[in-house]
């Protein structure tokens, strides 16, 4: 019985440090908070009944792989259980640290008595409070994190080295507080340990400023885009502003020929000639006007570019927004250019888009006709361009999507896909 | 039912070729004329929906909007206007469209078809006080506050003093137009402009209305299916 009970407590402190350390400090993201609840706690029954005929507390590093596959289920990327192992290691560490500082401070000594479970207990809980103050500076830092990406190969490489680490620091701590060690033996160890975790803590920064230099560079990335549409629409307005001169100068002789034709009566050569002179002024207006100016010269471009595909746009856009022009920008040149490149390959070439910026909110919609479904890979859709760098079109506007906590969906059905993304302000 | 349209032109004659355009596609269509702005604030309550030009002068067609707005008529507003630039004020008089002259009837009909479809869906909402009683069209309201017993209820252009609780108003409203964001604050999702972490700010409404944690992801969820059907509907 105190063999289920220890074994069961000290998995459920266990699991209270991996799972503050996973959620509360690193963000990993799960599908609900109650799948999470639920499959913690039915872990916790399993291992009480493991307990019962197997004496979990002699393998002790298996309280952490099952407490990281117990949280599996309610992640959203299966993939993220290696970053939780590799954070449990983490915690294992500390944990060793805490332990061999007590027992320096205190002259306790490991054996295998039922009663030294208490003081471990004890001594494992220690960890709590430090995740908790590290949860507390994160909390208030929050907005100066950048999102945890890194590749599975780091965490895995970073899991083994930490893994070793781990194995070395255990095996000194055995051999130095049991009997028979002195003092000095001691102290070494703890400061072993203490560099381990100084290590790690410079492994987690080096982690930061990667996630933080990728998040740079996108951002550079879309600065580059964001250039280059203001530079062709200063280009567009120089077009514009010589083909009104243009007019201008040419209206004066128009003004001369309708008065002179309104002079001598003659209303059908009138009436002929302003027809004329109206089918003359459409170029000057055309080109569809979206409401922001840098997505109407994405929008000549591409049409211009794919001309012989039909465009449809209903609704207006607003410049007066909280929504960043780079953002916007970000997510129209992908859309649309998503859009008219996949029309460019049918029979029937159209692409459709519907915005609305009322109410607080950006919505747009654009829809295009296909020649091939849309191919799904691990709930994303798959590129079907060929060649490196594609691909990365939708992801970013996905980003853009989330920085406006707002909400992104693909639909295919009948011939047609549609991109359908609500940004809020 | 039978609707009735007021179009404001200075030119008389483009005012006459908009109202053939709009007897052309229903007879039956009462379609009055105007030359002035400051006339339209007289008459603009009788209409359902009123067609403005931009650039008149004297008052122009955005500020007559913006009168009749702080005036609180609830009538659909359509711009017209000559060159297809757009203008962000059109949010705040919270104009139906913009239609560029000449008009195409097409484009006419199919958008009183939905003026038609959106007046016969608008909810009425009969509030009584101690000496009157007010009906007005639910995406009037603005949002609604609870004091004691009682509730604000905070319109385009008025406050009524209701003695019902805010939970009476909460189930008289539709959830498809309101969200109940605090447990003293019911908010219609037409006004929102910004939606913050803790809060939410409303157009035209000073004062930041606060939303309660455990509601925030619902209102967020809700608020983007309430924009989608809108973005859908149109």
């Amino acid at each position: 019985m105190t063999q289920i009970l220890t074994n069961t407590g000290l998995y459920i402190i266990e699991l209270i440090k991996l799972l503050l350390f996973a959620f509360g400090i690193s963000s990993v993201k799960i599908k609900s908070p109650k799948l999470l609840a639920v499959s913690a706690a039915a872990s916790v029954f399993a291992v009480m009944a493991i307990s019962s005929v197997l004496n979990i507390y002699d393998y002790a590093i298996l309280y952490g792989v099952f407490a990281s596959f117990a949280c599996i289920f309610a992640l959203e990327k299966k993939r993220s259980v290696l970053f939780l192992l590799f954070e449990y290691l983490t915690i294992c560490i500390l944990d060793i640290t805490n332990s061999n500082i007590v027992m320096l401070v205190t002259d306790l000594q490991i054996d295998r008595s039922s009663s030294y479970h208490e003081v471990d207990f004890m001594i494992n809980s220690l960890t709590i409070p430090i995740l908790l103050i590290l949860r507390l500076i994160k909390s208030k830092y929050a907005d100066k994190f950048p999102e945890f990406r890194i590749s599975a190969r780091y965490i895995v490489l970073m899991s083994i080295g930490l893994f070793l680490f781990m194995v070395y620091i255990s095996s000194l701590t055995l051999f130095s507080f049991t009997g028979g060690s002195t003092i000095r033996d001691r102290r070494l160890t703890v400061i072993a340990c203490l560099s381990c975790v100084v290590f790690v803590a410079v492994v987690f920064l080096l982690f930061f400023h990667k996630s933080n230099s990728v998040q740079k560079q996108k951002e550079i990335e879309y600065t580059r885009d964001l250039l280059r549409w203001q530079d062709k629409y200063y280009t567009y307005l120089l077009q514009k502003e010589e083909e009104t001169k243009r007019f201008r100068h040419d209206i004066k002789n128009h003004l001369y020929a309708i008065n002179t034709l309104l002079e001598y009566d003659q209303y059908d050569e009138l009436d002929r000639y302003l027809k004329d002179l109206q089918i003359k002024m459409t170029p000057l207006n055309s080109g569809i006007h979206t409401g922001v100016r840098l997505v109407d010269v994405i929008l000549h471009e591409l049409s211009e570019e794919h001309s012989d595909v039909t465009v449809e746009w209903e609704g207006q856009l607003s410049e007066n927004t909280n929504i960043a022009m780079m953002d916007m920008c970000t997510v129209f040149s992908n859309l649309l250019s998503n859009a008219f490149e996949a029309a460019q390959k049918c029979d029937d070439k159209w692409v459709k888009a519907k915005v609305s910026s009322e109410s607080g909110a950006l919505y747009v919609m654009i829809s295009n006709s296909t020649s091939h479904e849309l191919k799904y890979s691990g709930g994303a859709v798959a590129t079907t361009k060929t060649g490196s760098g594609h691909g990365y079109g939708i992801r970013n506007v996905e980003d853009v999507v989330r920085k406006y906590s707002g909400k992104f969906s693909i639909k295919c059905s009948d011939g047609a896909v549609s991109a359908e993304a609500v940004l809020l302000n | 039912m039978n609707i009735k349209i007021l179009i404001c032109d200075d030119e008389p004659i483009l005012c006459k070729k908009t109202q053939e355009v709009i007897k052309s596609i229903d007879p039956n269509i009462d379609a009055d004329t105007c030359y002035l702005g400051e006339r339209v604030i007289d008459i603009a309550d009788k209409y359902d929906i009123i067609f403005l030009d931009i650039d008149m002068p004297g008052m122009n067609g955005m500020e007559t909007a913006s009168l009749l707005r702080r005036r609180g008529v609830s009538s659909y507003i359509v711009f017209l206007t000559s060159h297809s630039e757009f203008m962000p004020e059109a949010f705040e008089v919270r104009a139906y469209r913009f239609l560029t002259k000449p008009l195409d009837a097409n484009k006419v009909s199919k958008m009183i078809d939905e003026i038609k479809l959106e007046m016969s869906s608008r909810h009425k909402v009969i509030i009584k006080t101690g000496d009157r009683e007010y009906v007005l069209s639910s995406d009037e309201i603005v949002y609604l506050a609870a004091y004691g017993d009682g509730t604000y209820i905070y319109t385009t252009h008025d406050v009524i003093d209701s003695s019902k609780s805010l939970k009476h108003w909460a189930e008289v409203l539709s959830d498809k137009q309101f969200f109940y964001v605090h447990k003293s604050y019911i908010v219609s999702y037409a006004y929102i402009s910004e939606l913050g972490k803790m809060s939410v700010k409303l157009r035209n409404v000073k004062e930041e209305i606060p939303v309660s944690r455990r509601k925030h992801k619902e209102f967020r969820e809700k608020y983007i299916s309430y924009i989608t059907t809108c973005a859908r509907k149109q």
